[in-house]
């Protein structure tokens, strides 16, 4: 029997019926089309699937999503600014040729901008063990840990001049 | 995924109900070994109980004189981050922190990796070390016990049918105590421990060691104490000499098996060899002041 519950994705509120043995990341690609978001190993190794659950990395693979009632997800459609202006792990990833075949580019930037969300210098060390759940089989993940250290510095500066204006 | 009903219970007297008229249901935490094995059809239960919205579910709390409290809902990320646990039970800190991904520990939580019971689970030396108890409630009431007894073999604990645990508890361990845990793998996340080697120790004024316990993850069917190794330390200076005594006993009460991770001669050489330096972190842990102690991001 399907169940009621409400998302927020991507600060949209939404109030949808799932099935209970659907995960987070079936509803996301299946019912509601947003299929930014990868499946890969479907076992939480690969971590293709991330997205964020109240600002925090999770494998979407392994949350059902009537465990997600009531909370905030972001997933990748929710990363660029609206006007399509790319943010800083994004825009260096293509920059840097921090992708090639893409599968796992969606999940390796949810992890970089949560990394970027909580710590904004992350030194290299850090950003190896925030993308850890990240396979990459193109890369070999050079690029992308110098992209993600080029978009923390740019984050970084963004920070400060955003509290500037606060101030 | 076959299909099953969802409950989401608000108390434990609910739960324990569902339990009841559903028997064929299974107990859902963290969900990181559960949808795995459901989705692989190995499990296939009719129904899912989420106790992670029992009331204190995600408290992890600390009071000197009753310990830390960690709820059903606690995840290995919130336990490998807090000052608290970094501070007193730094052991517990470590072995949360070497979980699968920053995504795994998101979800995994403390009171799963030890109702899954796994031989090589990261929590459980460090817990065992640290002398800590899962509170269970069931149909016939509530009972507590200790992690060590709590785990029976691979996949097993000793919950009858009907009964969850809805926390754990650690006790705040004595003055100038210490913990530390580590593991073997070949790769640094994702994987799972080779051989895990939890050790605390309690010192005293003048560092003679007056308590010490040392568990072996992942070379016997539980997590195993090693009790002849840890009667070596008590009562001495932890001098070189007499670590590397306790180790190389350790050695011979572990039974390890040899599988795709690693042979039992290798998981042998590794239980001495990583027994020895834990219990050199755990005395520098003891010595540290609580208050002296950085927090590991």
């Amino acid at each position: 029997m399907k169940q009621s519950i409400q998302l927020t994705i991507n600060g949209a509120v939404l109030d949808i019926d799932v099935e209970p043995r659907k995960t987070l990341l079936a509803v996301l690609r299946e019912q509601l089309h947003l299929t930014g978001t990868k499946e890969g190993c479907s076992t939480g190794d690969c971590g293709a699937c991330t997205v964020l659950l109240d600002g925090e990395p999770i494998t979407s693979c392994l949350l059902l999503a009537v465990q997600a009632n009531g909370r905030k997800i972001t997933t990748i459609e929710g990363i660029a600014e609206k006007n399509g202006t790319l943010h800083p792990v994004q825009d260096e990833l293509v920059q840097l040729g921090g992708l090639q075949c893409g599968f796992c580019t969606a999940g390796i930037i949810m992890s970089g901008v949560a990394l970027l969300n909580r710590n904004n210098k992350p030194d290299e060390n850090e950003i190896r063990r925030a993308l850890a759940g990240n396979l990459c089989r193109c890369t070999g993940y050079t690029k992308v840990i110098d992209a993600m250290k080029k978009a923390a510095t740019r984050v970084r500066t963004q920070d400060r001049s955003k509290k500037k204006r606060v101030a | 995924m076959k299909t099953f009903d969802y409950f989401a219970p608000a108390t434990i007297k609910e739960a324990i109900a569902i339990l009841k008229a559903r028997p064929n249901a299974k107990v859902l935490a963290g969900g990181t070994d559960s949808l795995v094995r459901m989705k692989a059809r190995l499990w296939t239960p009719d129904a899912l109980v989420d106790i992670r919205n029992l009331p204190g579910a995600k408290e992890l709390g600390f009071r000197v004189k009753s310990g830390l409290t960690i709820g059903p809902g606690v995840t290995m990320q919130q336990a490998s981050l807090s000052a608290v646990v970094q501070q007193r039970f730094a052991a517990l800190a470590q072995g949360a922190a070497f979980v699968g991904s920053i995504q795994i520990r998101n979800l995994a939580t403390v009171v799963g990796n030890v109702c899954n019971a796994a031989p090589s689970a990261d929590s459980a030396p460090p817990l065992i070390a640290l002398g800590a108890q899962v509170h269970i409630s069931g149909p016939k009431g509530s009972r507590t016990l200790l992690v060590e007894k709590f785990m029976v073999g691979p996949g097993k604990t000793s919950l009858a049918k009907g009964e969850l645990v809805t926390g754990i508890t650690v006790p705040t361990p004595a003055a100038r105590t210490g913990s530390a845990y580590v593991r073997h793998t070949p790769r640094q996340a994702m994987d799972i421990a080779v051989v895990g080697v939890a050790v605390a120790v309690t010192l005293s004024a003048a560092g003679v060691c007056r308590d010490a316990k040392i568990v072996l993850g992942a070379v016997a069917p539980t997590p195993l104490r090693a009790r002849s190794a840890e009667a070596i330390l008590n009562g001495t200076k932890l001098t070189p000499e007499i670590i590397l005594a306790a180790a190389e006993v350790a050695v011979a009460e572990a039974r390890p098996i040899s599988d795709v991770r690693a042979s039992a001669e290798f998981r042998s050489q590794m239980v001495r060899v990583l027994t020895e330096r834990m219990i050199v972190a755990a005395c520098e842990d003891a010595k540290t002041p609580i208050n002296a102690k950085r927090r590991a991001a």
